[in-house]
């Protein structure tokens, strides 16, 4: 891969699926280009992780949106390898030629500096951009399943934080 | 009769966190999670009838309200756990909420709604608010009044200006809660778009439609409290009154819908 600044990668990765859509057949190149934006995603994970400056749960919500895009490039990359391997169809260049604008688009969200808390309006314009690209991913198999999520994780720790989640819902939403 | 359930976003979400607790082998006991889920049941076991439906500004609602949620509870752990373990416990239980609440979205019908059309009701109900909660501030000088009625012998015996407000007060409660929290326009635009479907059911499937609205919000939905043997429901009495939908818990409408079956 030639050396290419971070948004241009995206187009780099265009014109290599748009080449191998012509050409009928996969070419394990790419997985350069998804590295490297796997790598751009991990890296905004961690900064929204050690943001002292932005609100928590605005660092959440951007820390959220980086961490999907990664888990849907990782899914998509063994798929590429997987179809490079079995010989199947190039079936997964024109999934991934539907997803990539998404992860595009979550990208430019993610990486922009946060100048100020978000409101309610930019809140929603970020779940909405983000709720578009998991329904894409979702519907072309490329979200992890509940156990890939939760691999490395402790279940224990975890179950305990999912019911104070519910018990806060239900205090917010059941006033009794 | 025929019946339809119009599902506010509060609904969709409790179910959507019950089925993700489920899928974790937590049990929820709390029957606002038990309800919820009751009457999705339902409207799974009678698909066929398509009895449940949702509007686009709903679905919209209930994936800010489970955002909203969960936002919040990352801001009150922050200190509790490292925010990357945070973060990534948070992020999951959000994407696991999603894919139910994706799953339970399936078995609601999505209508379209034409926004002229819910524009006009949005104005009816904008004024049913704005007029029940001119209700709710002038509603106050009652307990005065009633207070100056005390006779003069009894007038010391006790502070009947408070004992008349706080009966007010719960008697009351649905209303006055208008004072304590402003209707969100989301929920206005929500109740317009019932009126504009009731309205179109009516006029495409016969004038015996009913149309009930599921949910816990108290701008909806009547407010219950432990221990009260009543219920405070200006508000949506208001609502069956002006636009004809029945506004309830989710576990009363199933009572209603299920015996209609």
């Amino acid at each position: 891969m030639k050396k290419v600044d971070k948004l241009q990668v995206f187009d780099s990765a265009y014109d290599k699926l748009e080449e191998m859509e012509d050409k009928g057949r996969v070419d394990l190149s790419i997985l350069e280009e998804f590295d490297f934006i796997m790598k751009q995603f991990k890296e905004l994970e961690l900064f929204w992780i050690e943001n002292k400056k932005a609100k928590v749960e605005d660092a959440f919500l951007l820390y959220h949106c980086a961490r999907n895009c990664g888990n849907v490039l990782t899914k998509m990359r063994t798929r590429f390898l997987e179809a490079e391997k079995k010989h199947l169809n190039p079936d997964v260049v024109r999934d991934a030629q539907q997803i990539m604008p998404t992860l595009s688009a979550v990208y430019e969200i993610v990486a922009l500096p946060l100048k100020e808390p978000l409101n309610k309006e930019l809140q929603m314009h970020i779940i909405q951009r983000l709720k578009e690209m998991r329904n894409i991913a979702s519907s072309l198999s490329f979200l992890p399943t509940f156990e890939e999520e939760t691999k490395d994780i402790n279940m224990t720790k975890f179950k305990r934080h999912f019911l104070e989640l519910a018990e806060s819902l239900q205090a917010s939403y059941f006033e009794e | 009769m025929k019946n339809k359930i119009l599902f506010d976003s509060c609904v969709i979400v409790s179910a959507s966190v019950f089925m993700s607790s489920e899928d974790l082998g937590i049990e929820l006991k709390h029957h606002f999670y038990e309800q919820s889920m009751q009457l999705f049941s339902l409207i799974k076991k009678n698909l066929s009838k398509r009895i449940g439906v949702v509007t686009a500004t709903i679905e919209n609602e209930a994936l800010r309200v489970l955002n909203e949620v969960v936002r919040g509870e990352t801001r009150a752990k922050y200190q509790e756990l490292d925010t990357e373990t945070l973060f990534k416990y948070y992020s999951i239980a959000l994407n696991t909420c999603d894919i139910r609440m994706r799953n339970l979205l399936t078995f609601l019908q999505r209508e379209p709604v034409e926004s002229d059309k819910v524009a006009v009701w949005l104005i009816q109900v904008t004024k049913m608010y704005e007029e029940l909660t001119e209700m709710a501030e002038t509603h106050e000088k009652t307990a005065a009044l009633k207070t100056r009625a005390v006779p003069a012998r009894i007038k010391k015996m006790a502070d009947w200006f408070e004992i008349y407000r706080t009966d007010d007060q719960r008697r009351h409660t649905q209303l006055f809660n208008l004072l304590r929290k402003e209707v969100e326009s989301d929920d206005k635009i929500i109740l317009a778009e019932a009126c504009y479907l009731l309205n179109l059911y009516k006029q495409v499937e016969g004038k015996n439609v009913v149309l009930f609205m599921s949910s816990t919000d108290h701008h909806f939905s009547p407010v219950r409290r432990k221990g009260w043997a009543f219920e405070s429901r200006q508000v949506t009495e208001e609502i069956e009154k002006r636009f004809g939908i029945i506004c309830d818990w989710p576990d009363r409408i199933f009572e209603i819908v299920f015996k209609g079956l």
